[in-house]
């Protein structure tokens, strides 16, 4: 995703979160979400049958 | 009698307290003495309550006096990262948000505990923000220097904590673990820390930081202070939804007896890659001490990090949400940049990565099916130096405040129970190892832990 698209997608996520960003902000939040994209590769590389429960199990 | 030079360990105290050799009200003036006299160097603390810890003090003299037994940590002086709530004092968690909250009402469920035992607290101690950090540099409350090189970080984000224990700014401290906040200072500054199961210990008290990942536990100078705490901390607690309905299982009584034939693996893969020679080192030394020659692979630990990851942006961004939203600029750049960027995740990505937890689970229950305790470096290198972007590993150039967890945060994402023990060679900085046991068997990690410090392999690094 070249930077112009990563600030493009953060603009509308934070329009969608209802999440003001500051522009002082922007460059270190683009930094992190990037980093956050590359990590969230990792975890949907894996994998998994379809009775993989998520790990939090609610008991009422 | 005088306290000798060398600050003693909660488990002397405690016997010379209630054998009267020494009374809990000295022993916390030379404690707030120590404190007085070095935290400036090295901002440990954020809160120093020598009225508090007089009171206590005098109360554990007056039970010695009246013939009641103080308890188990009689006069023990400890402090506590400042996100757990004492009474009478905003829980500021590192922030300056957080001061606008009241005063907490009541101390948290672990502080009372620790009370009705007759330790003595004695302060709050600095950490990263929100304890969302490796490396304690607060942008309010400033870096907490590493007792054995202050030029470097004591390690995050229970920093404070770790360093003051080194230090011997108290004989203990407790602490909180959701990437590795307990052992990554643990690690640098070279003492014992204690990330129980996920579950184990009650978190009622303390300001939460990722729901599905907190932990909360000991810091200390010995295996046998560790225990102690631990087994003082011990209980159901059902005001915290997490905390396991399970009987207390005292670690102390057994922790002089080290079982036979006990299947010790080195884990290999992530936990060497991302390991340098320092630490490495570290791992074949206690290997070595275990007599442990096998190799354990466990599939996925990337994937498992990538999760923590994700979950840990998410939901802390979720529980600040209201604040990020409304004055962002008050928090510490380091972290409101995170967790802006966390608020923004995607469902996906997230409810995939609490798959991926699971997953990643059952593939350590298959590797405990041939080993009852695994090992691995706690960080990836020793302290490194206050400010530093960036550290290698094998000629790769990572960043350093998120990459310091990265051989924590594939374990606590799955709740293993973890003894950080110090490794400390002749001119090296300190370095920790993780000795990594099954669910609920915190006692068996210690064991293994004080069996290491009795035969020398590990020790506290000494502090000039």
């Amino acid at each position: 995703m070249s930077d112009e698209d990563l600030d493009l997608l953060i603009a509308g996520l934070a329009v969608a979160t209802g999440l003001p960003l500051d522009p002082a902000h922007r460059a270190g939040v683009a930094a992190n979400f990037g980093r956050l994209l590359a990590q969230a590769d990792l975890v949907m590389a894996v994998p998994l049958p379809p009775e993989t429960e998520p790990a939090p199990i609610f008991r009422p | 009698m005088s306290l000798p030079d060398a600050p003693m360990g909660a488990a002397a105290i405690a016997g010379a307290v209630r054998s009267r050799t020494v009374t809990a009200t000295r022993v916390a003036t030379d404690a707030l003495l120590r404190i007085e006299a070095r935290n400036e160097a090295l901002n440990t603390y954020t809160s120093v309550l020598a009225e508090r810890a007089l009171a206590e003090a005098h109360a554990v003299d007056a039970a010695m006096a009246d013939g009641t037994n103080p308890g188990a940590l009689a006069g023990v002086p400890y402090g506590v990262k400042s996100l757990f709530d004492v009474a009478g004092l905003c829980t500021r968690a590192g922030s300056i948000i957080n001061g606008d909250l009241p005063p907490a009402r009541q101390d948290a469920v672990l502080i009372r505990r620790m009370a009705r035992h007759g330790a003595v607290l004695l302060g709050t101690q600095t950490m990263d923000e929100y304890a969302y950090g490796f490396t304690t540099e607060n942008a309010h409350d400033g870096t907490t220097r590493n007792p054995h090189d202050a030029s470097r970080v004591a390690g995050g984000s229970s920093g404070g904590s770790a360093a003051s224990v080194a230090a011997g700014l108290g004989a203990v401290a407790l602490a909180s673990d959701t990437n590795g906040s307990i052992r990554v200072p643990a690690s640098f500054c070279g003492v014992f820390g204690l990330k129980p199961t996920y579950g184990r210990l009650p978190r009622t008290g303390a300001f939460p930081f990722v729901f599905d990942l907190d932990h909360v536990g000991p810091l200390a100078r010995t295996a046998e202070d560790l225990a102690l705490v631990y087994d003082a901390l011990q209980g159901a607690d059902a005001s915290d939804p997490a905390c396991a309905l399970r009987a207390v299982e005292p670690a102390l009584p057994p922790l002089a007896k080290f079982p036979s034939g006990l299947r010790v693996g080195v884990l290999d893969g992530w936990f060497r890659d991302k390991a340098n020679d320092d630490a490495r080192a570290a791992v074949g030394q206690v290997a070595d001490a275990l007599g442990a020659r096998a190799l354990a692979s466990l599939p996925g630990a990337e994937a498992a990090r990538a999760s923590a990851f994700l979950i840990t942006a998410a939901q802390g961004a979720n529980l600040h949400l209201a604040n990020l939203r409304a004055r962002a600029s008050d928090f510490d750049p380091a972290t409101r940049d995170r967790l802006l960027a966390g608020a923004l995740l995607p469902a996906a990505f997230v409810l995939q990565a609490q798959r991926v937890r699971r997953w990643f689970s059952e593939q350590a229950a298959e590797v405990f099916r041939s080993f009852d305790i695994l090992l691995a470096p706690a960080t990836p290198c020793t302290a490194t130096r206050i400010g530093q972007e960036t550290l290698a590993l094998d000629g790769v150039s990572y960043p350093v405040r998120p990459s310091l967890g990265l051989l924590t945060q594939p374990l606590s994402c799955i709740g293993l129970p973890i003894v950080c023990v110090p490794v400390c060679r002749a001119g090296a900085l300190p370095i920790g190892v993780q000795i990594i046991a099954p669910p609920w068997r915190e006692a068996l990690a210690l064991q293994v832990a004080a069996h290491l410090e009795r035969i020398g392999a590990v020790r506290a690094a000494s502090v000039a």
